[in-house]
């Protein structure tokens, strides 16, 4: 009866978990290909919460750089650009947030081995409620990176 | 004196209609020049200046007489706005067509000199594409040509594990054939069709 109880509460847990998981869905996540000196880059994606709840990314990490952080780009009315070490990004309940170039991005700093077009890189996002949720995402060349964002703001 | 009165009253008619044409004609002409084109117009004397290359030679702006250059400030350290940018100038590259790729000159001046030596360069600009030219010198150096610009830049000091970074005039400088500034893209005219646009009219 008690190892019953047991299941009973370890699939209860497991459900509930899984089911906190859902609420983010990570889409058309790349990461940047660098040129051979650098060794750092940066992570896009789109973040979705479909719970009722808002949530933050607050950590990411990833085994292809030393460090991660969640960085933002601005630019101000004067032209300068400029990118700050930010402590989170949240995404409100059904909301999506992009994580863009000139915008929100994950940067992977101390890159282990340069990124090449065609790989993979997977990414654990950590979030304030979801809790963790692994993206993989393909490194993109030059020529794939979209600048239609750029275009059209 | 009636005379007298007409003849005035005919002058000051033909003046008001002379200075009437001249309003349209001056309208439409400013309207022209204005809206020919996609970047901002920005009319900018720029006195020569020397730095080094990626390849540890030395380069003037006056090297590049004959050519119109697309000049920008930026550092190797930057992952986000920088890779874009010289992304975005790759495509002019595409844009512009076989004929005309060679005609002009992209040069990335680093606004980051301590940590961005002609040997980093080496392994930063030639990625975006093999004819674009890294430029690098003395802080002295850097700072001269970023003000005849009018360009801006500062250390952001931060508790990245990146380092310290840079904040920096993002906006891309088009110079015509004479060396003189001519165009300015901000981060929101990034387009690299249009961009090649410009550049066509000016070859």
């Amino acid at each position: 009866m008690k190892s019953l109880f047991l299941a009973l509460a370890l699939a209860l847990f497991a459900f509930s978990y899984s089911h906190a998981e859902d609420t983010i869905t990570v889409t058309d996540a790349w990461v940047r290909e660098v040129p051979p000196a650098s060794t750092i880059s940066a992570a896009y994606m789109k973040i979705a919460n479909s719970g009722d709840k808002d949530d933050k990314l607050v950590s990411a990490s990833s085994t292809a750089a030393e460090t991660t952080e969640i960085h933002l780009s601005s630019v101000d009315d004067k032209g300068v650009a400029k990118m700050e070490k930010v402590d989170g990004v949240a995404v409100a309940a059904g909301e999506t947030v992009e994580l863009k170039p000139g915008s929100y991005h994950i940067m992977l700093i101390g890159l282990k081995e340069p990124l090449k077009a065609g790989e993979n890189v997977e990414i654990v996002l950590d979030f304030e409620n979801a809790g963790e949720v692994t993206v993989s995402a393909p490194v993109k060349g030059m020529d794939k990176q979209s600048h239609e964002d750029h275009s059209h703001h | 004196m009636r005379r007298k009165n007409i003849i005035i009253a005919s002058f000051v008619m033909l003046f008001l209609v002379a200075a009437g044409w001249g309003v349209i004609l001056y309208k439409l002409w400013d309207h022209k020049t204005k809206e020919d084109f996609y970047g901002n117009s920005l009319e900018m004397d720029i006195p020569d200046f020397t730095l080094t290359d990626q390849n540890g030679d030395k380069v003037s702006l006056s090297d590049f007489r004959g050519e119109p250059v697309f000049l920008f400030f930026g550092y190797t350290h930057c992952p986000d706005i920088c890779p874009v940018t010289l992304s975005v100038l790759n495509g002019v590259t595409k844009e512009v067509g076989e004929a005309d790729k060679d005609k002009f000159k992209v040069l990335f001046v680093t606004i980051d000199p301590e940590r961005d030596d002609p040997e980093t360069l080496k392994g930063y600009v030639p990625y975006f594409n093999e004819s674009f030219t890294g430029l690098t010198g003395t802080p002295d150096e850097i700072k001269k040509v970023a003000n005849s610009f009018r360009a801006f830049y500062r250390r952001e000091e931060s508790d990245s594990e990146a380092g310290y970074l840079m904040g920096h005039t993002s906006a891309v400088y088009l110079l015509d054939k004479n060396g003189k500034v001519v165009l300015r893209y901000p981060q929101d005219k990034m387009d690299p069709k249009s961009i090649a646009g410009d550049l066509k009219k000016i070859l």
